[in-house]
C-alpha cells in the first residue's frame, strides 16, 4: 500500500482520485522540480548527436521513479487529449524508441487508463534494430497496421532518436497523429521533426530547466 | 555505381567525425551492405564496432574527454577498411586492429 505524508498530500475528489503535492500549483510544477533535482547534470558533455554542451538531461532518472512517472502520465495524458481533440485525432497507441521512450509511454497509457477506461488507448516500443531472428520486428506491444499512434520521446536534441521511431512506424503501416517530448533542449529537433509534417509538443523547454533557480538546484555529474 | 555510392556517402559521414547517432546510423547501414554485398564478414565486423561503441554511449552523460577515449582511432580505422573495399581489397589484419582498438577503448582487455 502506497504511504502518504497526510501533511503534504491531499486526495482529490475527481472522479479518477489523485495525489497532490500542496507544495506545488500544479503537477507540471512538481515534474519540473524533479527534473531539475534528479536529471539535470552540469558539466562538460558529448550529446548523442556529437554537439558538445554544459549541461546533460538524463531523463531517465526522473521518469522511472514512480511518483514522477505517475506525474509523467497524468501531464502527458492531458496534453494527448487535448492536441487529440484539437487536431482531431484519434489515438489507438502511444510509444517511442527504446528505452528513452518506454517508462514515459507506460505512464501516459496507464493514465489515460485510470481517467477513461473505455479508450483502450494501448502502448507499445520500438527497437533501434530489427530483430535477428524470428519475423525481424522493430516494434513491440501493442501496434498494428493502419493504426493512429502517439509518438514520445523522453529528450529532443536534433530529434534523431524521434525520426528513427516514426520512420519505423510508418514503414510498418502506422500513422503518426503528433508528437509528445518530455524535454526539448530547443537545439532543432523540434524543426527538425516539424519538417517532416509533424506536430512536437514538449512538456518542458531547455528553458523551462534551465532558469538561474533550475542551474543552482542541480547537481554536478562531472568532478 | 549504387554501392560505390553506398561506400562514398558512408565515408562523407565519417568525415565530420563521430557521435552515438551517426554510429547507429552507421551501424544500420553495415548490416545492410553485409546482406547485399560479398564482403559479408567486414560489414558484419563494422556493424558490431558501430553499434558495441553507440551502446557505450548510449543513455548517460558521456564527458568530453570520456568521448575522445572511446572513439580515439576508430574514424580512421574505418575509413581505411572501406577504401579498402572501394579498391575491392579485404584486410583481415585491419579488422583485426579496428576490433582491438574497440576493445582497448572500452577497457574490455584483461591483459
Amino acid at each position: 500500500m502506497l504511504a502518504v505524508d497526510s501533511t503534504r498530500y491531499c486526495v482529490s475528489r475527481d472522479r479518477a482520485p489523485q495525489l497532490i503535492d500542496v507544495k506545488f500549483p500544479s503537477l507540471a510544477a512538481e515534474l519540473r522540480a524533479i527534473l531539475i533535482e534528479k536529471s539535470v547534470c552540469h558539466g562538460s558533455f558529448t550529446l548523442a548527436s556529437g554537439s558538445q554542451s554544459d549541461f546533460y538531461v538524463d531523463a531517465k532518472l526522473t521518469t522511472s521513479i514512480p511518483r514522477a512517472a505517475l506525474l509523467v502520465g497524468r501531464v502527458g495524458w492531458k496534453i494527448v487529449k487535448e492536441t487529440a481533440t484539437a487536431r482531431n485525432v484519434h489515438v489507438d497507441s502511444i510509444g517511442g524508441l527504446t528505452m528513452g521512450a518506454d517508462w514515459m509511454a507506460l505512464s501516459i497509457g496507464i493514465a489515460a487508463y485510470l481517467d477513461s477506461p473505455s479508450s483502450d488507448i494501448q502502448t507499445f516500443s520500438v527497437r533501434k534494430f530489427a530483430k535477428k531472428h524470428g519475423r525481424h520486428k522493430r516494434i513491440e506491444g501493442n501496434f498494428s497496421e493502419g493504426q493512429t499512434v502517439v509518438v514520445v520521446d523522453d529528450v529532443i536534441t536534433t530529434g534523431d532518436s524521434t525520426l528513427q521511431a516514426i520512420e519505423a512506424i510508418e514503414e510498418a503501416g502506422g500513422r503518426v497523429g503528433f508528437v509528445i517530448v518530455l524535454v526539448d533542449r530547443q537545439e532543432g529537433g523540434r524543426e527538425n521533426i516539424e519538417k517532416r509534417g509533424h506536430r512536437v509538443v514538449p512538456i518542458f523547454t531547455h528553458a523551462d530547466l534551465l532558469g538561474s533557480d533550475a542551474r543552482r538546484q542541480s547537481h554536478s555529474a562531472v568532478a | 555505381m549504387p554501392d560505390d555510392n553506398r561506400i562514398a556517402q558512408l565515408l562523407d559521414a565519417l568525415s565530420t567525425g563521430l557521435s552515438q547517432e551517426k554510429l547507429d546510423f552507421l551501424a544500420r547501414e553495415f548490416e545492410r551492405l553485409a546482406q547485399d554485398r560479398p564482403q559479408t564478414l567486414t560489414f558484419f565486423v563494422l556493424q558490431h564496432v558501430c553499434q558495441r561503441l553507440a551502446s557505450a554511449l548510449e543513455g548517460e552523460a558521456v564527458s568530453v574527454e570520456r568521448f575522445e577515449e572511446l572513439t580515439l582511432g576508430i574514424v580512421d580505422q574505418i575509413q581505411e577498411i572501406l577504401h579498402d573495399v572501394q579498391r575491392g581489397s579485404t584486410s583481415f589484419h585491419k579488422l583485426e586492429e579496428l576490433v582491438a582498438t574497440l576493445f582497448r577503448n572500452l577497457g574490455l582487455f584483461r591483459g
